[in-house]
C-alpha cells in the first residue's frame, strides 16, 4: 500500500483521479493521499483558461502531459473577475472589489484572502451607488512610496500619477469629486471626468507634524467632513 | 554476477559481502557494491555482516537483479573524479537502466520495488516505482485494469459514483 502512495505521486493530476476508480484498494490509497495531503512531486504545468463553450460553472485546463483539454466544473460560478497567477495548484483570482481569492481548479476548492481594504494605504473608493462596475468608474488609489494618489477610468490602459502632493491617508468621492486629505491636513480637489485633470486645493495645511490622524467623510446633508484626531 | 563463495574474501583491497537470498542463493559483492544498499551500509557500519547477510525476503532472482544493477551502478562513486569517464559511464547505465525496466514482467517489476524498498535502494526504488508510473500514465481505469490485472470490486453503484465525483478526467 505504501508503495502504491509512492506511485500515485509520480503521476499527474488527471491521472491520479483516474487511479481512484480501478479498484477498492486503489480508492484507499487515493483517498489516504487526499487525507495526508500528500501532494504530486512534480506536475507538468498546465494551461487553465476559461471558454465560452464551458461558460462561467466550468474551467479549462489543457494538460501539457496527456496532451489535451478537461473541462472541470466547479461548485459555484466563477464571478472571480481576475486571474493574476498560480502558485502550488492554486490560482490568484481577484474579484470587482480587488479581495483576492485562491481558487483550487482541481477540487474547486476556494479560499478568500482579507478584503484588500484591510491593507496598509489602500483604501475603497465607491461611486454614489456603491459600485465599481460601473463601466463609468473611476478608481483612486493612494500606494507607495509616500502615500502617493493615481487614478485609473475602467477600460482605461494605466494608472496616472497625480503628482500634486504626498502623505494622503484618505479620499472620498462626492458629486463628481474627488476630495484627498495629507497627513498634514492638505484637502486636494480633484475632478477626474473631463479629458484633463482639474485640480484645487481646497484647505491648506493646518498643522506642522503628522502626529494626527486624517480622515475625511460624507456628511449626511451632502457636504464633505474633514477629522483629525490626535493618536 | 558475483560467484557464490563460501567465505567472505578480500579482492583487490575491498572487503567482500555475503548476501544471502530467501532461497539460500549467495552473493559476493564488494562492501561498495553493497553500501549501495542503506540498509546493508548500516549493518556494515554496525559491524554485523561478518556472517552473511540474511535477505529473508529477497528471492535469488531478484536478488540476482539486485547485484548487477548495484555492479553497474557501484562505478558512479569511484569515477566521480574522473569526468571523461563518468560521462561515458553515464550513457552506459542510462542504456543498462532502460533495458532492465523495460524488460520485466509485471510480477518481476513488483518484487523489484518491494526488494529495493526493503534494502532501500533509493534510486533502484525511483527507477521501478517510475516505469509502474509510465505504465499508469494516461490510460482509463479499464486499461489500468487491463495491463496489471486487477479486479474491479467495485459495486456498479459506487464505481458510477466515484467516476462522477470527478467525472472531468473521465470523459474523453
Amino acid at each position: 500500500m505504501d508503495m502504491l502512495l509512492e506511485i500515485l505521486r509520480l503521476l499527474e493530476c488527471p491521472d491520479v483521479m483516474r487511479c481512484a476508480a480501478v479498484c477498492t484498494a486503489w480508492r484507499a490509497a487515493y483517498r489516504d493521499l487526499r487525507r495526508r495531503g500528500i501532494a504530486a512531486s512534480r506536475q507538468t504545468p498546465c494551461l487553465i483558461y476559461r471558454s465560452a463553450a464551458a461558460g462561467l460553472n466550468a474551467i479549462g485546463m489543457y494538460s501539457l502531459s496527456d496532451q489535451r483539454p478537461y473541462t472541470i466544473p466547479i461548485p459555484d460560478p466563477i464571478s472571480e473577475q481576475h486571474w493574476f497567477g498560480s502558485s502550488n495548484g492554486w490560482l490568484i483570482t481577484a474579484d470587482c472589489r480587488s479581495d483576492i481569492i485562491l481558487l483550487n481548479p482541481i477540487t474547486g476548492r476556494r479560499i478568500a484572502l482579507p478584503p484588500a481594504t484591510t491593507m496598509q494605504h489602500v483604501t475603497l473608493v465607491l461611486n454614489e451607488e456603491g459600485f465599481l462596475t460601473n463601466d463609468d468608474c473611476i478608481a483612486m488609489l493612494i500606494h507607495q512610496p509616500y502615500d502617493q494618489l493615481s487614478f485609473a477610468k475602467v477600460g482605461g490602459n494605466s494608472w496616472n500619477w497625480l503628482a500634486v502632493d504626498y502623505t494622503f491617508v484618505d479620499c472620498i468621492y462626492h458629486d463628481g469629486w474627488f476630495y484627498a486629505v495629507t497627513s498634514m491636513g492638505v484637502i486636494h480637489a480633484f475632478n477626474l471626468h473631463g479629458p484633463s485633470v482639474v485640480h484645487k486645493t481646497i484647505f491648506p495645511r493646518i498643522q506642522d507634524n503628522n502626529m494626527h490622524q486624517e480622515y475625511i467623510v460624507q456628511a449626511p446633508w451632502g457636504g464633505a467632513f474633514f477629522g483629525s484626531t490626535e493618536q | 554476477m558475483a560467484a557464490a563463495a563460501a567465505e567472505a574474501t578480500t579482492d583487490g583491497g575491498g572487503k567482500m559481502i555475503i548476501l544471502i537470498s530467501a532461497d539460500g542463493k549467495r552473493f559476493e559483492v564488494t562492501e561498495a557494491v553493497a553500501s549501495q544498499s542503506q540498509l546493508i551500509s548500516n549493518m556494515i557500519e554496525d559491524d554485523c555482516t561478518e556472517n552473511g547477510v540474511r535477505l529473508p525476503n529477497v528471492d535469488g532472482d531478484i536478488l540476482t537483479m539486485v547485484v548487477d544493477y548495484c555492479n553497474m551502478h557501484a562505478g558512479d562513486a569511484a569515477a566521480a573524479g574522473d569526468t571523461m569517464k563518468a560521462s561515458s559511464t553515464e550513457e552506459e547505465l542510462k542504456k543498462f537502466d532502460a533495458e532492465l525496466v523495460q524488460a520485466l514482467e509485471n510480477p518481476v517489476l513488483f518484487k523489484l520495488i518491494l526488494a529495493a524498498n526493503f534494502l532501500n535502494i533509493k534510486s533502484l526504488l525511483d527507477m521501478t516505482c517510475q516505469r509502474v508510473a509510465d505504465m499508469m500514465s494516461g490510460k482509463t481505469p479499464e486499461q489500468m485494469r487491463e495491463t496489471f490485472s486487477i479486479e474491479n470490486d467495485f459495486t456498479p453503484e459506487e464505481e458510477a459514483a466515484i467516476r462522477q465525483e470527478n467525472a472531468w478526467a473521465f470523459d474523453d
